[in-house]
Parts: structure tokens; sequence; C-alpha cells
């Protein structure tokens, strides 16, 4: 049995540049899409189709304008829930595990501190670009992922040391700043620290587009073992191989809106020459 | 049995230095009258009474005798007296405005109300020693004489006999005085119904401008005009050179009291003052441009810097009232000023102090004995917590 | 007595002043007020009462003070012994007398058995004061913070509000960088557990007289117009950590050359050796007048000094339950009350926020900060960002109180549960928030700290005002809060004015963390302080708040560290909040044309 995790019901989003007269640019024009527990979605569409947009609608990135984000808890039956061992009690977060039969929230209408405790816990955000501040290590940027999702002490430290080297990131990197990595470790940093402990939903936004193929092969091992962990990923990939690899359902993204959506060797066969072309 | 104490060696001593004392003066009090003293220091006088806060002329020039011309300890002498003297009444406040003149100075204005009246001054004598029975050695030339005798013909009018306008008048009626000067009140809103007298009453901070006041008016007057000019030149800044003085004056008011039964002011005597208004344009940030404040400051008898210089500082104190700026300053005045304070605190270092200071070596040898480890920044020093 | 007799009295006395010519030194009015100042003086023991110190024959800071004290309480049927260094043949000492002698017309004696009052200048005498007895000492620094504070003002506020945090600290620097206390006479005490007093200067060794002594002691200070007092039987104690032993004047096998006293004060002679600074002692003792068994009691034998416990005070170390202690200290969350007696979710809540200025002449009125609302939870961060001018450094000035806002409320969870506006408390109370419940990080590290002393005594001055009072817990608690912000240890005994800006903020955040905040204010943390050296700085704080549950309010025109520290953010402009969000979306997505320019300023 199959339980809903994400339905998004009408996004829209545009933007206002103050700076350019007041000029109107639009991102989304109503997105809708369903999304089942441990799921791998793939988002697909050439550039300036929305797809970046539409993550970072869902994790609060950007402020849509219209539309409803709705996230529905497991409920007890939904099994697996992972530890919450921070001192939450004295959180009154949002906790939808405690609600008998699962609960839905509407992310669009929770107040920003409620969001802000959701994000990491409930719903993971990779994004092409890490986020680490220049000093810090890779452990410790891994490290607080993982305690921002309720792992501590040794099991902590061995969660980010399997994350890490299942990237292939070298143990000796571990401890150096940052700021002196390279673009493809950088983002087996920021990878490691979004599947860390993963949260039941995970947005992943070009994850190894920097990576050369063999670590890119890890990565993706890595990515698959999400799905066996009953983790729902919705993930934008430029590489049609991938998705056809890792995804079990594709959305084809074109000018805002969802324009076709089906299994992959379907949909990517349809699709194939706009994007191709939109790979290259 | 009980102890009978010694003390004959200090009672010695003190006698002794007492007598090699009155040895030494080769011309004895006697034989040097009060009168003289009067006729040829007055201003020496003038400034041991300002500075002790008490006017008689003739006891002030008895302690100046005495302390054989030490200011500092005729003043000392004076203050000392004045602890003996029981306070019979408080004077009504002088009206400076009845103020008989000797000398009255108006740099704001080239032809103030009222006469420049320059009376008895050096300011603009050349100071050339002159010993005596020789000849001015700058006797008026040609030059001189014909601007003289010009210059008389030129201001001759005779002024009417009243006491001129003062300067702060005149800004009134041009409507460019501040409120405050013109009320006179106290801007800090500290309560201020009576003068604060330092004589009876202690130094509080915050204190109000009344107390500020008698602070200065007391005050040692080389330490009033450092402080002045210490602000000038050095790095408190309280105030800037940019002061224009409004009035001095010199001249003899007349003292009252009530009577006890009637409650008739009567008038008791008359004091000399020199009296100063400094003014000050108020354009500094946050002030109003559009004004000029003034400080005030009075000394008893003659002392013209002592005058001008606690009128500036009055203004400036009263402009940064309420800064940080301003309660050093405030500090500084009440309880820097003082010469019997400051005296009598410098010399105190000549009396003994084995007794403290045997204090002091007693730790300067445990310091020696103490083994002063090498810091140790290893973690492993818990033994060290054990107790 | 009837009025008649007290007439006739008066007439009297006044006859037998014509008759025998007696100096007058002071007139009945100002002994008068002497008398009341006294008074007030024995009824707040250790508290200075100011009075109208009148000027006296000798110099001031030559006993002017304790003058006017025995003229003022003193009489012709007293007994009046007087001493300068314990010794009355001191030129001082018969100087005085000679005076109070002709002035009061009373008796003098050196035998302190014998004295009803007794003026003394550095010494309390050897022999046991006693009941009904009064010891007049003269007082040439009244002030006991004078030390440690030059300002008058900020001295009394200190004494007011019993704040001797500094004193505590001085104490501190001299045991970390001596290895012992150096001051040696005019050592500091606390009288009757609340005032700091300065005890005139008597050398320690007298100190523990003072405490429950069955004398009345006046202190004066003429020329500062200042007396104090203990009356008898009042604790007096010198100010010294629990863990570290007070220590009088004693030299090891030091005796009188003349007496062979051993339990005296003894003060070095010619030759290397020692002679009792109480005359009268020395000579009671040779002629066998004096109770030794009871002088020996009365010594303070117990704190002569011990080399061999000052070993450890200078060591640095830091120990496992201290350093556990940072991130324990930090888990326990604190939340206010509602009206309705449950939980809220914020530690600091600020509503309806607003400063005024009023116009001046040429200036219109300025709203510095209009309507400013916001919470703040444990464990969360909140942003302020705007340039300079646009009112977020007024709202955080407001809060801290080094400002008053016009209009508006703080409420924070460590005060009375939030039930109360901080607004309403006086300066007093709240600087006493900053202790423990509200700390603040400036961006200029002198406003936070005191760079004249060191790493270790500026963490000391906010244990010490919490109540620390255990040397080598403040210590250790302050080398652990030092090496968890990266200073390293053995610059823990430095003075902070030496220190490199980057160092100097990690001090000031050790500080501010010293007591376990619940709300920590950062106000430009890391503005002025060079590139990497303030990333460093910010990777050390978005460390220590992911540790702790602390709710924290970060001010800053740079949205790199508003991003770097804060998960929401407010943006302020012209005193408005003109935009809030997530901290990443402000910066992703911003709405508001200003905040589009501001972005757009910090991507460039």
């Amino acid at each position: 049995m199959t339980l809903p995790i994400l339905t998004v019901v009408d996004l829209r989003k545009s933007f206002t540049l103050h700076g350019l007269g007041g000029q109107v640019i639009d991102s989304l024009h109503g997105v809708s899409l369903h999304l089942e527990e441990g799921e791998h979605v793939a988002i697909a569409g050439s550039s300036g189709a929305g797809k970046s947009s539409l993550l970072r609608c869902l994790i609060r990135n950007y402020l849509p304008d219209a539309g409803q984000v709705l996230l529905h808890s497991a409920g007890p039956a939904g099994g697996e829930t992972p530890p919450r061992s921070r001192p939450a009690a004295a959180v009154p977060a949002f906790a939808p595990e405690s609600v008998p039969g699962g609960a839905t929230i509407e992310l669009t209408a929770l107040d920003d501190r409620s969001m802000a405790r959701l994000r990491g816990r409930e719903i993971g955000y990779v994004s092409q670009f890490l986020s680490a501040g220049p000093r810090n290590s890779p452990r410790q940027h891994v490290l607080t992922s993982a305690r921002r999702r309720g792992l501590e002490g040794t099991t902590a430290e061995q969660a980010v040391g399997e994350a890490l080297t299942g990237l292939g990131l070298e143990e000796e990197l571990w401890g150096v700043d940052c700021s002196v990595l390279s673009g493809g470790e950088r983002q087996r940093v920021n990878l490691a620290a979004g599947i860390v402990s993963p949260p039941r939903l995970l947005l992943l936004d070009e994850p190894v587009s920097a990576l050369d193929p063999y670590n890119r092969e890890k990565a993706l091992v890595m990515i698959e073992r999400l799905a066996s962990q009953g983790v729902s990923v919705l993930a934008v990939y430029h590489d049609m191989r991938i998705i056809r690899r890792v995804a079990s359902r594709v959305l084809v993204m074109a000018k805002g809106r969802i324009v076709d959506e089906g299994t992959p060797g379907a949909v990517l066969e349809k699709h194939h020459a706009a994007l191709e072309e939109a790979a290259a | 049995m009980s102890y009978a104490g010694g003390n004959r060696g200090g009672t010695e001593a003190i006698v002794a230095a007492e007598a090699l004392r009155a040895e030494q003066r080769t011309v004895h009090q006697r034989t040097l009258s009060v009168e003289a003293v009067l006729g040829a220091l007055p201003e020496a006088v003038d400034r041991v009474m300002g500075e002790a806060g008490l006017w008689d002329e003739e006891t002030a020039a008895v302690a100046f005798l005495q302390a054989a011309g030490d200011s500092a300890e005729a003043v000392h002498l004076l203050r000392a007296h004045r602890s003996t003297l029981t306070r019979f009444a408080f004077s009504e406040p002088i009206e400076p405005d009845a103020i008989v003149l000797d000398r009255r100075i108006c740099s704001a204005h080239r032809s103030p109300d009222g006469p420049q009246l320059l009376g008895s001054t050096v300011d603009y004598s050349p100071r050339l020693l002159r010993r005596s029975g020789e000849p001015d050695p700058l006797p008026p030339n040609d030059e001189l004489l014909a601007a003289m005798a010009s210059a008389e013909a030129r201001t001759s009018a005779e002024h009417p006999d009243r006491t001129p306008q003062r300067f702060t008048r005149y800004l009134a009626e041009n409507n460019l005085l501040s409120p405050h000067s013109e009320s006179g009140v106290d801007a800090s809103g500290l309560e201020d119904p009576e003068p604060y007298d330092l004589a009876l009453q202690p130094v509080r901070l915050p204190a109000s401008r009344s107390a500020l006041l008698s602070a200065m008016a007391l005050a040692e007057t080389g330490a009033l005009v450092g402080m002045w000019y210490r602000s000038i030149t050095g790095p408190d800044g309280y105030t800037d050179e940019t002061v224009t003085v409004g009035e001095v004056r010199h001249g003899e008011v007349d003292l009252s009291v009530r009577h006890p039964h009637t409650g008739e002011a009567l008038v008791i005597g008359q004091v000399r003052m020199t009296e100063c208004e400094a003014i000050d344009h108020l354009n500094d940030r946050g002030e109003d441009p559009g004004k000029f404040t003034a400080g005030y400051g009075l000394a008893l008898g003659h002392n013209e810097r002592k005058a001008i210089s606690m009128a500036a500082l009055d203004s400036a104190a009263h402009r940064i009232r309420g800064t940080a700026l301003g309660d050093e300053m405030e500090q500084s005045i009440m309880l820097t000023l003082d010469g019997l304070a400051a005296n009598g605190f410098l010399e105190h270092l000549k009396m003994p102090h084995y007794v403290t200071f045997r204090s002091m070596m007693e730790r300067a040898e445990a310091a020696q004995a103490v083994a002063v480890p090498p810091v140790s920044t290893e973690d492993d020093t818990r033994e060290d917590y054990a107790e | 007595m009837s009025t008649a007799a007290i007439l006739d009295k008066l007439d009297h006395d006044a006859g037998a002043r014509q008759n025998s010519p007696r100096p007058t030194v002071m007139d009945e009015q100002g002994k008068r007020e002497v008398r009341r100042a006294s008074l007030a003086a024995v009824a707040i023991p250790g508290h200075q009462v100011p009075f109208g110190s009148r000027e006296m024959p000798v110099a001031r800071g030559w006993g002017s003070g304790g003058l006017q004290v025995t003229l003022a309480v003193g009489g012709e049927d007293d007994t009046v012994k007087v001493i300068d260094q314990g010794d009355e043949e001191g030129v001082n000492a018969v100087n005085l007398r000679r005076l109070i002698r002709g002035a009061l017309g009373c008796a003098g004696t050196g035998d302190t058995r014998e004295a009803t009052i007794v003026q003394s200048r550095h010494r309390i005498p050897e022999d046991r004061m006693r009941v009904g007895q009064t010891l007049v000492l003269q007082v040439p620094v009244s002030e006991p913070l004078r030390k440690v504070e030059k300002s008058v003002l900020e001295c009394q506020r200190m004494h007011a509000e019993a704040d001797y945090s500094r004193i505590w600290v001085a104490m501190y620097e001299e045991l970390a960088v001596g290895g012992m206390i150096t001051t040696g006479a005019s050592y500091p005490v606390m009288v009757n557990h609340r005032y700091l007093m300065a005890p005139s200067p008597i050398p320690r060794w007298d100190i523990p007289r003072l405490n429950h002594s069955e004398h009345l002691t006046i202190l004066c200070h003429g020329r500062d117009k200042k007396i104090y007092a203990v009356p008898p039987h009042t604790p007096v104690a010198p100010v010294v950590f629990d863990d570290v032993p007070f220590e009088v004047e004693h030299t090891p096998g030091s005796r009188c050359e003349l007496c062979g006293s051993e339990d005296t004060y003894l003060v070095p002679v010619q030759g290397g050796n020692f002679l009792c600074s109480d005359v009268e002692w020395c000579s009671r003792v040779r002629h066998r007048d004096v109770d030794a068994v009871e002088h020996a009691a009365l010594a303070p034998q117990q704190y002569y000094p011990d080399a061999a416990r000052r070993q450890s005070l200078r060591t640095i170390g830091v120990s496992d339950p201290d350093r556990q202690a940072l991130t324990v200290g930090g888990a326990q969350a604190q939340t206010a009350l509602g009206p309705d007696g449950t939980r809220q979710e914020w530690s600091l809540k600020v509503s309806g926020l607003t400063k005024v200025y009023p116009g001046s002449w040429g200036s219109s009125e300025v709203v510095a900060a209009a309507d400013v609302s916001f919470d703040v939870a444990p464990s969360e961060a909140l942003g302020i960002i705007g340039e300079s001018g646009s009112g977020k450094s007024t709202v955080m000035r407001c809060i801290i109180g080094d400002e008053t806002a016009s209009a508006g409320e703080v409420r924070l969870a460590g005060l009375e549960d939030g039930r109360r506006n901080v607004f309403d408390l006086d300066l007093s109370a709240r600087r006493r928030l900053r202790i423990g419940t509200l700390a603040v990080v400036y961006q200029d590290p002198s406003h936070g700290l005191d760079m004249g002393i060191s790493a270790g005594g500026n963490i000391a001055e906010r244990l010490t005002a919490a109540g620390w009072r255990k040397y080598h817990e403040i210590r250790s608690r302050a080398a652990a809060l030092l090496e968890r912000v990266e200073v390293p240890l053995d610059r823990m005994d430095d003075v902070v004015g030496q220190f490199s800006g980057g160092m100097r903020q990690r001090v000031q955040i050790a500080k501010a963390l010293a007591t376990d905040p619940k709300v920590l204010l950062l106000d430009e943390p890391t503005t002025g302080l060079d590139a990497s050296v303030a990333a460093g700085v910010l990777d050390l704080l978005r460390e220590l708040l992911a540790e702790r549950n602390i709710a924290v309010v970060v001010v800053s025109h740079d949205f790199s560290v508003v991003r770097a520290l804060t998960d929401r953010a407010m943006v302020m402009h012209r005193g408005q909040v003109v935009e809030t969000g997530l901290t990443d979306q402000l910066f992703a997505d911003p709405h508001q044309a200003y905040t589009q320019r501001l972005v757009a300023a910090a991507r460039s």
C-alpha cells in the first residue's frame, strides 16, 4: 500500500523586478503534482521551464504567489519515523506523527518559524550550490545536518562517516575548510548533508551535475538507496540516462507548466528531441 | 598600673620647628603692618579671600602675613578660622546691577551701553621691571600724547550715573539669548532653589548649577585657569576658544541680611567682587544656532582670571550636561579644584607611612617567595583543582 | 533637666569658656552636623555618608576628618588617646592631641584601657577595645572602588546596587597574574554583608579586629567629606574568594627587639630587626601589664601567610566537567508562560517597539523605529537586516537598555515567565538582566569588554556578578569558555587590549555565554573584522548557536552575516519593518524594492 506524501495544487510564482521598472517575470503558471511514499519522481524540461523554481517554492526558498503545497504525514501506519532525540520536548514544533491517522499540513500557510523547523527534518533540499560556510569542514557541515535531524553523539558521527565515504570523499578532506574543495567535492559534501539520516521527502536540484563519471556512479548508488529507505524524492536532472536509471516517474515541464508525465521510458521517448537539445 | 605615654619626642620637635620658623623671619609681622599689606598687596589679599570664601580684608591680611606670603597656607588659615565662627545669618542675594563700578569691559561690543571703563589694570601696560627710583622706561612719546589728546576730545561725553546694561540683556532684547540663560534655570532639571553652600554641605554628584558655581568660586585660581586651559588644549575638550567676554566688571556691592525680628533687609556692609559673562554661540549639533548662551563667573575681590575661566567653564558645563563628558567635567569641577583639599592631600605624603609601607613590603617579600610556576596549558591539570 | 537648669549650665559653660580661653576649632552647628552624619553612618554600617566637612587647623589629609569626629562626639569628660602608626609620640599624633585637648578641655592618655575615644591613623590598638569605647580612624581615601572605577557617579551606582563584581575581578586578576593578592593595607572589606568599605588604611593585620567588635568605629574622610562607621557586633569580612585564604602581614621568626612579642604588628627597624608598631602595648608587655593569653587569641594567627597554599593559583587547565557543562548548560530551553498558564513558544518577545527622537531646531522629528514586533524561540535565530540609519540598531539598543524606547513592550521568558514588560523595570533591574538573562555581543569589543584586564578576568567579571565566589571554579569555567571559542589558553591572562580584533570578539562571545543566558543579542558581530577573520568568527558563532537552545537576534547590515547565522529575518528601512521571511527566501526571492536593492548590493 502506498501513502501520499506530497500534493501540490495550482502553484503559481512570478517575480516583480523593482529595479527594472517593475517588470514581472512569470515562473510557474499553475503546477499541480502528487508524490507517494518511496517514489522517485524526476522533473525534466529545458532550462527556464521552471524546474528549479518549483523545488524552491516547495521548500520556500521562493515564496509562492498562489496555490497549495500539502505535506501529508505518515500517520501510525506509515511505519518508520526518524528518531527525534533532539530536545524537541521544549520546542512545540510541527509534529505530525503525534496526530492519529496522520495529518496534512498546508506549507504555504505555515508561519516562518514552523517552516524553518520543518525544513531539514521533514523535507530535505539539496541545491546545486554548497551552502557551507567557507571555514566549515565537510565533517562539520554534514554533522550539523545530521544533528538537525535528531542524531547525536557517535551515532551522528557514524552516519556522517557513512555518507561521506559512500560519496567517495577521501577521509583526509573531511577536516579541511570547505573553501579549498573543488566543485565536484563540494557537490558531494552538499549531497552528503542532504542524504545523511534522510527526511521523508528530499528535493534534489541537479545533485550530480558537477561529478566525474566515477563519482557520479557512487552518488547514484546512494540516491537509489533512498527509495529503499522509504524516502520520497523529487529531483531535477539534466541527464536523461540518469532519469531512466533512478526515476519511477517523470514530470515534463515547459514554460512554467507540467506538460506531460509518465514512466521514464514512455515520456522520454516522446519528448526525446526537445529534452536532448535542452540537455546538450 | 596604667601606661604613661611618653610623647615628649614629638612635642619637642614641633615646638622646635615653630621656634625655628619664627627665628628665620627677618621682618616680623609686627614691623610689617596689616595696613601695609592691604595697601601694597591688595591683589594677593583678594585672591586669598576668594579662595577661602571669607570676606574680611584685615583678617585675610593677617593670615597672609602669618603664612609668609604663601597663599595656599593663608587660605588654609582663613578656612580654619571660618570653621570657628557661628553662622548668625545668611545674606540676601546681592544685586549685581547695583554695583558701584571700578572697572567694566565688554569685549563683545564696540560701543556697548555705558562706558568701557578700563579702571585700574596692567592689561595694557608693558611688563617691564622698574626698580625703585628708576625713571619710566617707556615714557609717552609725541605720537602717543597726540593720540591721547584727540581721544579725550572725542570721548569727553559724560555717561549718566547708572549701571550700564549688561551684555546678556542686550542679547535678550535682540532675541539672541537662549531661554536657559535668560531664566538662569538649571537646565539639568535638578532642583536648585537655594544656592548650594560648599562650606556647609558635602559635594554631591550630580551637582546643581549653583554647586558647580560655588565650587568654582572657591577654587584655587591656578587650578581653575588650568582646567579651563586644559579643556582648550588638552584631551578633554569641554569648551573651545570661541568664547567671547560679554562683561568683566569689578566694583563694590552692598550686602544685606534680614533682620531676625522685623524681617527687613538691612545693609551690613560692602564686598568687592569681579563678575564675568562669557558668551558662547550655540552652534553644536542639536543646539539652536539662532541663540547664544551665557556662562557666569563671580569671584570675591579683584580676580579677573578666576571670574573669566569660571564663566567659560560654566557655559561649557551647561552645554555638555547629561553626556558622559559632562559627567566627567562635573566630577572634575566639584572634586579637583579645591586648593585646600589638593594641597593638604599632597603634603600629607610627608607624614610617616611606615605601617602601611610595611604592609606593602611584606607583600613584596611574599611575592618573591612565591615560586611562580610556568603557565601550564595542558589539559590534564585537574589534580590542581582537586580541592 | 529643667529649662532653668539648662540655662544655668549654659551660663556656667559660657563663663568657664571666658575664664579659660579655649581655642574654638569648630562651631557648634558644624559639630552637630558631624554627630548627625555619624548617627546616619552607624545606622547603615559601611555606607559612606556625605557631610559638610569643615576646614580644620590641620590640613586636609592630615586628620581633618578624624579631628572633626573627635571634636564633635567628644567633651570635657572624655579621655582621648591619639596615635599615628600605633605611636602616640609621632609628630602628627602630638599635634592632633594638642588641638583636641585644647579644644575639648578633656584628659589625654596613652593607655587604651583608660581612653573613651581613640583617634588613630593606620592602626587599631593591639589591646582589645571594649564596650563603650569609640575608635576614630582618619581616612585618606574613602572610596574602596576608586582603584577600579574613577567615575564618582558610577561608584555611587555600584554601591547602590551592591554591584561589586569589579572588585572581585581585581582580586581575580591579582591572583591570576601574580599568584597572590598584592593589595597591602587598605584592603577592601564587606560590612554587614552589604557595603564595600575602605578600612582607612589599617594593615590587613587589624582587619579581623573590626569584625564583630565590641567598640564603635567611626571613619572620617575630611577632604572627601564622608563619614562611615562600623557599629559594635557588625560582621566585617575582607573581600576574598572562598577557596583562597586571606593573609595578614607576618614574617616567620620575627619578634619585637624590645619586648619580645611575636604576635603583634611588627615594623622593621635598622639592622633587620623589628619593633612593635603599638608603642603602648610594647611598653606594657615589658612591664607585664598585659593579658597575653587574651591577646594571643586576638592575634590573627590563622591568617598567617602560607606560600605553599598559593602554588596552584596561576595554573590554567580545563576539566572535563567544565567542558561538558558548556553544552549541557545550553540544553535547557526557557519559554514564557501565557496568560492561561500554557507554555509559549518564545524566549524573547518584542511588541510595538517605537522610538521617536523629538525634533529640535533645524531638524524634524525622527522615527527611528516604528511599531517593531517579533518574537524568538529557543534554538532559533532571527536576523534584522538594514543599512545604517534603518533603525535596526535602535531596536537593539532599546532591548538592551542602552536607549529608552518611546513605546512598546519587551518580554523575556527569563523575567517572571514573560509576564513583566522589561521597559517597566528601573535601570538597575535592567542591568541585572544583563548578567544572566540577556547577553549582548557588541560590534565594538570595547563596549562589552574591559580592555585593561585579562581575557579570564573579563569572564570572571560576568561570573562574579552572577555570584560565583570560588577562584578555582571561576578560572576553570573561564578556561573552558576560552577554549571553546578557540582563544589559546596561554593568552588567558593577557590583557585583552593586546589582542587582535578577531580574538577580542571571541573573548566577548565567551563572556556573553559565560552564564548560559537564554537570549543572546548579536550587534554586527563581525563588522570591522578582516574578511578571513570575520569568516572564522561567523563559523564559531554558527557552531555555538547550533549547540545551544538559545534564542538569538542578529543585527547586521551584512546579508552574508544574517544568512550564515539565522533562520528567519526582518528587513528594516527608515524605522519600518518592510519585509519578513525565511532568511534564504529573503535573499533568493526578495519582494520589496528595498530588499531587492540590498540583495543586489550583497551579490555584487
